[in-house]
């Protein structure tokens, strides 16, 4: 696949080019951000990597500008930057991943593809049940774009669900799901999440089977 | 608790009504004497209309004198009149015979003589009722401008409060401004006086405003500077490390550059954490924080459990990266030196217990690069936790119990009044 690469730095973006064309990738570098949204005009990328210092401007103006337009190329912002606000403003403003340098270049790897994957509609780790968007590597759930924030424990009783999709799951194996949180658990707590889950996420997500228990369809 | 300190409008309030009733007094005073000199005036020169009066009737009718001095009708024995014809015998009065025309004082008496051809007029005057006019005239003065004085009670005191507002305003706006506005005190109606106090409070304001930004930029330049080149070096060890007589070197290196990093990034933090960072204000979900701190950990380091106590969010008055350097460092801490996973419980109550089984004897390390031979720590991660939960007025109880270590920290005290928002 085709990939742009947004670094100012020579040295880490001439080993980076190495080791993703060695992937077997096609790679784009840009070194500034008027270089960066030049290749982007004029080709298709399957993921841009980001960097945020550039030497003309701002990685993040950029991104803001790129999802103005409606662009939904995937992006990771890969930057020296570690504070939490420098995190918190990339993923607002449209990034989907975010790391941090120095990073592990198989770890990079593996996230260029499964984004990838993601936007052409294969991800592995994403669901869609009932017009939502539930990722479950990151715990994360998505009602048309915008994230439904669970509690651990509900999350922890729709991820058993989502780990035996389509069978019933008694109440007993439910409440194993909320065991690791060492807390006593009440009676009624399996109903009491599946009720609270349902009011957030929709009503036809978990089935009961009366007498056995639920299931995610 | 903060003293509360003197009033200014108290003590000018007082201030005012003592120099409005001194200044009263003395105008009462001054008023009494100006009264006293012309009533004295006034009342000499009815004596001396009267002494001609009686002198022109005397003239008229002839040679007869007045046998005994007498009171004149109506003033009882205030005012006295005695006449004399020439050369004839002197009757009895209350002040001793007079040689010569003119007022003078004689005794309790005021007295007049005026004298013609043939007649001589004394008419003498009581002192004592003279001093009682003016008394009761004073009384009068007094209590007239008594109710004047008690009406400017209020009246100082509204006027004060008016006067004094613009000053009462800016004292409450410095004291709502929260931690992190760093923005200067606008003049509006912002009198003379006060305007020298809100240039240097804008003053430091502005040098606190360039020491913090240059923090900010300084902490991201030297993270750029710093951590790039370990990038570029970590991503050109890449092909070594497979290589099969450099790969145990080039991993070995790789391993030593990812601790580079981490120091590096410890110290920034520790740097930051001393220049007051926990200090700065803000507002932040503890809640998603939490959630990044712990999903940019890296991966594979150890599992972390989290229990949000079934809370969805809980808004804080923080620096958000104040915080999350502060939990980054708990958790991680926790995960680096534990043994098994790491158990995050919020509770209701934003008491956040951070608890992971240790190896016996281990021991919780607050001080700078204190750490336990042969650990692989940097023997900063608690020392920074500590730093930042005092700067932020976090109390952290840490201890060691049957095998688990556990850490609490309260985060009672930052938590957000959001009533105020809504």
């Amino acid at each position: 696949m085709r990939l742009l690469v947004v670094e100012d730095s020579p040295d880490l973006a001439e080993a980076l080019l190495r080791h993703l064309r060695g992937q077997g990738h096609a790679v784009d570098h840009a070194g500034s951000v008027d270089a960066a949204e030049a290749a982007l005009d004029v080709a298709e990328y399957a993921v841009a990597l980001l960097d945020l210092g550039l030497p003309d401007g701002s990685g993040l103006d950029l991104l803001r500008r790129l999802r103005a337009k409606g662009d939904r190329l995937p992006v990771i912002i890969a930057t020296a930057r570690d504070q939490i606000s420098d995190r918190i403003a990339g993923l607002d403003a449209g990034a989907d991943d975010y790391v941090v340098k120095p990073f592990d270049l198989d770890e990079l790897g593996a996230r260029i593809r499964a984004h990838a994957r993601r936007a052409q509609g294969a991800p592995a780790a994403r669901l869609e049940i009932a017009g939502l968007e539930i990722d479950r590597a990151r715990s994360r759930v998505f009602r048309e774009g915008a994230e439904i924030r669970l509690t651990s424990r509900e999350w922890a009783v729709l991820d058993a669900l989502l780990g035996a999709r389509g069978r019933v799951l008694s109440k007993t194996a439910l409440e194993e799901a909320l065991y690791c949180f060492d807390a006593e658990i009440a009676g009624n707590a399996v109903e009491v999440y599946v009720s609270r889950l349902r009011t957030k996420l929709g009503a036809e997500v978990i089935e009961t089977r009366r007498g056995l228990g639920y299931l995610v369809p | 608790m903060t003293a509360r300190g003197w009033s200014l409008r108290g003590r000018l309030s007082r201030n005012v009504l003592l120099v409005a009733g001194a200044g009263w007094l003395a105008g009462l005073m001054l008023g009494v004497l100006v009264l006293d000199h012309e009533m004295q005036e006034v009342l000499d020169e009815g004596l001396r209309s009267e002494a001609r009066l009686v002198l022109a009737v005397m003239e008229g009718r002839g040679s007869e004198s007045l046998a005994h001095w007498q009171a004149v009708e109506g003033h009882e024995q205030d005012l006295l009149l005695r006449v004399l014809s020439a050369g004839g015998p002197a009757p009895p009065a209350p002040w001793p015979e007079l040689t010569k025309d003119g007022l003078r004082n004689s005794g309790d008496w005021r007295v007049l003589r005026a004298s013609s051809g043939s007649h001589v007029v004394e008419i003498g005057q009581s002192r004592d009722w003279r001093r009682e006019e003016l008394w009761e005239a004073g009384q009068g003065l007094f209590l007239l401008m008594l109710p004047v004085l008690l009406l400017l009670l209020p009246v100082i005191h509204l006027s004060l409060r008016n006067a004094l507002r613009p000053a009462q305003a800016f004292a409450q706006a410095v004291a709502a401004r929260p931690a992190d506005d760093l923005a200067p005190f606008a003049a509006d109606g912002l009198p003379a006086e006060l305007s020298p106090l809100r240039a240097a409070l804008n003053g430091y304001l502005g040098r606190l405003s360039q020491a913090v930004e240059a923090e900010r930029q300084f902490a991201a330049h030297a993270a750029h500077e710093l951590r790039t080149p370990v990038a570029a070096a970590k991503a050109r060890l890449q092909p070594l490390k497979a290589d099969p007589q450099l790969g145990a070197d080039a991993r070995a290196v790789d391993r030593q550059l990812d601790q580079l990093s981490g120091r590096l990034a410890q110290l920034l933090q520790l740097a930051r954490a001393e220049a007051g960072l926990g200090l700065v204000g803000g507002r932040v979900d503890l809640l998603r924080i939490l959630r990044l701190v712990i999903e940019e950990l890296p991966a594979g380091h150890c599992p972390v459990l989290l229990d949000d106590g079934d809370i969805e969010e809980m808004w804080l008055d923080t620096d958000a990266d104040a915080l999350a350097i502060l939990l980054r460092n708990l958790i991680g801490n926790a995960c680096q030196h534990g043994t098994g996973p790491v158990r995050v419980r919020l509770s209701g109550d934003a008491r956040l217990l951070v608890e992971n089984p240790v190896t016996e004897g281990a021991a919780f390390r607050f001080a700078r690069f204190d750490k336990a031979p042969l650990s692989e720590g940097s023997g900063l991660g608690l020392t920074i936790v500590d730093h930042l939960a005092r700067q932020m007025g976090l109390p952290l109880v840490a201890q060691m119990q049957g095998g688990v270590a556990q850490v609490v920290l309260d985060l009672s005290a930052r938590r957000a009044d959001l009533r105020a928002l809504r």
